[in-house]
């Protein structure tokens, strides 16, 4: 693996719009202030970067990152956070390669960054809804819509070539 | 008779028939003797007797009549 | 002994009233027909007070008040109190040639006391009973009237005689423990047939043969004589002490062997329950497994929370973006930029010196210098697409092996999840199993209570032990008493032969030779009256019993036989010989029945004639049942009085036409106007007593329901 690839993402943030700031302090275990422990069916997240990630997918459905304030942001964690699911990383630059068309952007982890960020607000408030919808907890909720919802996007017996 | 003294004089009646006849007529003597015994008995079940005494009396008064019925034959064999 | 009449004067709310019995020996039965609260338990107890003073009263008649309760303390505050009774005696006279006749004669019994009303207390002087032979000229005043009352119907033989249909079951009933039962049991029995009196009589002349054994020593008699009577008389007496151990070791044995059934029944009940010790290490099993479950639950909470940074999950969401991705790579690659081989090719060609197509690439050729100059210019351009050339290709392969991997993290999400899901159910489900049979044991622990099984097998296992020392205490006792027997036996022959050789010791012979005989025939009549008596009054029992409840053993009916047995127990048997709990197993009636037919077994097998007096024999009791219970009773009885509520008498009307000789009607004036139609003549709280039979009434006695039959019987024959 080559060095850059070891930690593109080193020196930058993973920012979120502030309206978002409650949702990722309920749902995920690790938000607490006081270091309290949360339980897995109310904050189904281990981590923030987990809940943003997520929501980077579900908001790549919808083809364009979303357009807002990034003044109007908050650091939820230190990029670097991603090289612990080196896997995350390609995802991201694939993600952008695949968004942009343009392989050159490779070299522009800021850009991933941005263009993931971008994904990742689009895809907030289609997770939220997921989370609160239907009648039991959080994981539960999420759960069941995943479920469905996968269960569209890839049809029964296909799987990765 | 009163209460069950006539069945259980019977059955004493019985029992007496069944000892030794040690002298003619001993049987009878011990049948009364006890009759004598159970009446006083009961009499001192109700008032304070001096049972132990009498039924001593009693049986004192057999045992003679056994002595001097042996006296009366020892006599008679010319002992 | 049969009663003929009583009178009772200021006894409670008997103010003055006389009743009279039949004698006649066709119609033996006298009812006093009385409803509940008339006067009936105040009769029974003053008849029983009347013959036995205070003794006989509730409580030894400690706080019983006798006077009437509304006694006009202005008339007087010592209220005069009597209760008299008339009774006569029949016996047989031997006449001559060995015929009897029989003699009548009639007795006045007459018991006074006086009450002293003191504000709200009052006070009671001795009862004091006066008898009375009644004769042609007068009556003559007897002494020792206790003595032949005593006589006649001893006080032991109360409850035989005088029953209270309710309390009547006091032989069986079950609030008793099974030693009180016998103890009454016995005491009847032993009352009735006279064995308290031979016991006695025993010990009592055991006295005197310790005393006449006292002068056959005191004797100026040989050394050997001596001896021998010191040695009878030791022997005497360690035989007697030997009986007492040996009674006391018995009732000691039966003591302990109840305990242990008691105990070994509470053990039964408490391991149908469950065994503590059993249950509370099940408990802590089952605990262990549901922490084992719970932690297995945390491990499945935290795989869940995984599920959702899953790569699989990121692979399935972003496959169309990533398939794209893919795809612009995959055509670099075709192009040949992935991955970058170009400067290697220049760098060998300069070093060849000829180009790919074959011109100069050496210097001093101005084509070759002008080739060598672009070709460098080609290495140098490549040089700066190198880093990301590079980064391509590295990320490709890494890429490609992300979207397309083949091992078993690259599952579809949904399956993961749906096998999450399916491992996630079978442990909440077994934990739910867990959960349930926690709850089930600890119910079962808290229903065990306090009892400790561990510590009622520790006493079992004391009270056995217990039980088989005095086991084998009584075995050795008996053992030992056979051989002291033998050997007084012995010694007794021994001395009696000496005592022969002296002309003194021929009275204490004969004197001892009476008391050997007497004590003999008194052992032996107990120990008949034990056995032959008591399994006729056990025979007779079975055969009224079975005839009151209309059961044919031969007919396969449900109850087959009942039985005193040696230890005094009244038993019931089933089909098969199987024990019946007179308690669970036999309905009210039948348990009356058991009782009356104890009562007049006992009566007939002792031969003795009294009168057997009952409060409310036939409550409980319907149809067959109470009449074949009236019928026997009249039948074995030799005078039968009966308190009777019209609802006993329902369907026993011509039993009563029958067999009474005499019935009266008692009424309690309090019950007007709710049970009562007519006012009572007199505002005095007392019982009234009027001549009406079972199928009559007067102004004294209709009752509310009476009148109510006599108006639709009325309509009806106007109808």
């Amino acid at each position: 693996m080559s060095s850059r690839y070891f930690n593109p993402f080193q020196g930058l943030d993973i920012r979120v719009p502030n309206r978002f700031r409650e949702a990722f302090g309920r749902y995920c275990q690790t938000h607490s202030e006081d270091g309290a422990k949360s339980s897995v069916v109310h904050s189904p997240f281990p981590r923030m970067v987990d809940m943003w990630f997520l929501a980077a997918c579900l908001g790549a459905q919808g083809g364009r990152p979303a357009d807002y304030d990034t003044k109007d942001t908050y650091k939820i964690i230190d990029a670097s956070i991603l090289s612990s699911d080196p896997w995350r990383i390609d995802a991201l630059v694939l993600l952008a390669i695949g968004y942009t068309k343009n392989v050159e952007v490779i070299s522009q982890p800021r850009d991933v960054l941005a263009i993931a960020s971008g994904f990742a607000v689009a895809g907030m408030d289609r997770l939220l809804e997921m989370l609160g919808d239907g009648d039991s907890e959080p994981v539960w909720n999420l759960s069941d819509e995943l479920d469905r919802l996968l269960k569209k996007l890839v049809p029964a017996g296909a799987h990765s070539q | 008779m009163p209460l069950t003294s006539q069945r259980v004089l019977a059955i004493i009646m019985e029992e007496c028939m069944e000892r030794e006849e040690r002298f003619p007529g001993y049987r009878k003597e011990l049948v009364a003797t006890l009759a004598d015994v159970l009446q006083l008995e009961r009499k001192h079940r109700v008032q304070g007797t001096n049972i132990k005494q009498r039924v001593s009396d009693k049986i004192g008064a057999l045992g003679r009549l056994i002595a001097d019925s042996r006296k009366k034959t020892s006599r008679g064999s010319g002992l | 002994m049969k009663l003929l009449s009583a009178r009772f004067h200021n006894f409670r709310l008997l103010r003055d009233l006389t009743i009279d019995f039949s004698v006649d020996a066709h119609k033996k039965l006298s009812v006093i027909r009385a409803e509940n609260e008339t006067g009936k338990t105040t009769m029974l107890a003053a008849l029983q007070w009347a013959l036995y003073g205070d003794d006989a009263l509730p409580n030894k008649g400690e706080g019983y008040r006798i006077h009437p309760i509304d006694w006009d303390i202005k008339r007087s505050a010592q209220v005069p109190i009597s209760a008299q009774i008339e009774f006569e005696i029949t016996a047989p006279i031997p006449g001559p040639s060995g015929a009897t006749r029989q003699t009548r004669k009639r007795y006045r019994l007459l018991r006074s006391a006086t009450e002293t009303i003191s504000g709200a207390g009052w006070r009671r002087s001795r009862s004091t009973p006066q008898l009375f032979l009644m004769g042609e000229n007068g009556d003559t005043p007897l002494a020792e009237p206790e003595a032949i009352i005593v006589d006649y119907l001893p006080p032991e033989l109360r409850e035989v005689f005088f029953t209270d249909g309710d309390r009547a079951l006091s032989f069986i009933e079950a609030g008793l423990s099974t030693t009180t039962k016998r103890d009454r049991v016995q005491r009847a029995i032993r009352a009735l047939l006279g064995l308290s009196v031979i016991e006695s009589a025993e010990r009592h002349v055991k006295d005197a043969s310790s005393d006449i054994n006292r002068k056959a020593r005191a004797m100026t008699a040989s050394a050997d004589l001596q001896k021998l009577t010191d040695e009878v008389e030791e022997t005497e007496k360690a035989i007697a002490d030997l009986e007492e151990d040996l009674k006391a070791s018995k009732e000691q044995f039966e003591h302990l062997d109840e305990q242990l059934n008691h105990i070994d029944k509470r053990i039964g009940a408490a391991l149908q329950k469950g065994d503590q010790e059993a249950l509370a290490k099940e408990l802590e099993g089952c605990k262990r497994r549901i922490r084992e479950l719970d932690t297995q639950l945390d491990a499945l909470d935290k795989a869940h929370s995984s599920l959702f940074k899953s790569a699989s999950l990121a692979r399935d969401l972003l496959r169309p973006t990533l398939e794209s991705a893919m795809a612009i790579m995959d055509g670099l690659r075709q192009q040949g930029k992935i991955p970058n081989t170009t400067i290697p090719v220049l760098y060998e060609r300069l070093e060849i010196g000829t180009c790919i197509c074959g011109g100069t690439l050496d210097e001093k050729d101005p084509d070759g210098a002008r080739r060598r100059k672009y070709i460098e210019g080609l290495i140098e351009q490549n040089r700066k697409e190198d880093e990301l050339q590079k980064l391509l290709t590295e990320f490709y392969f890494r890429s490609k092996s992300f979207v397309y991997d083949q091992s078993r993290e690259s599952m579809p999400w949904v399956q993961l999840y749906s096998e999450y899901f399916a491992q996630r159910t079978a442990v909440e489900k077994q934990r739910e199993s867990e959960g349930g049979r926690m709850r089930a044991i600890e119910a079962r622990i808290a229903a065990l209570g306090n009892t400790d099984i561990a510590e009622l097998r520790q006493n079992q296992g004391l009270y056995r032990q217990q039980r088989d020392d005095a086991n084998r205490k009584v075995a050795v006792l008996q053992n030992q008493l056979a051989n002291r027997r033998q050997h007084l036996e012995s010694l007794t022959k021994r001395r009696d032969a000496l005592l022969k050789e002296e002309s003194k010791g021929q009275l204490i012979a004969g004197q001892l030779n009476a008391v050997q005989d007497v004590l003999l025939v008194l052992q032996r009549s107990y120990e008949r009256i034990c056995n032959e008596e008591l399994k006729k009054v056990s025979d007779c029992m079975n055969a009224m019993f079975l005839r009151m409840i209309g059961a044919d053993p031969e007919q396969n009916a449900i109850i087959r036989k009942a039985e005193i047995s040696p230890d005094y127990d009244i038993l019931v048997y089933g089909a098969e010989g199987r024990h019946l709990n007179p308690d669970q197993d036999l309905n009210g009636a039948s348990r009356r029945a058991l009782t009356l037919s104890f009562i007049l077994a006992l009566t007939k097998v002792s031969e003795c004639e009294a009168p057997n007096i009952i409060d409310t024999p036939l409550g409980m009791m319907a149809g067959y049942v109470k009449r074949e219970v009236l019928r026997t009773a009249i039948q074995e009885s030799s005078q039968l009085i009966l308190f009777l509520t019209s609802s006993e008498i329902r369907d026993c009307e011509d039993i009563l036409d029958q067999y009474a000789g005499c019935i009266v009607t008692l009424t309690n004036p309090a019950h007007y106007p709710r049970m009562l139609v007519n006012p009572p003549p007199s505002p005095l709280v007392q019982i009234l007593r009027c001549d009406c039979n079972h199928r009559q009434s007067c102004r004294i006695c209709e009752r509310r329901l009476d009148a109510v039959i006599a108006d639709a019987a009325t309509e009806a024959a106007y109808v």
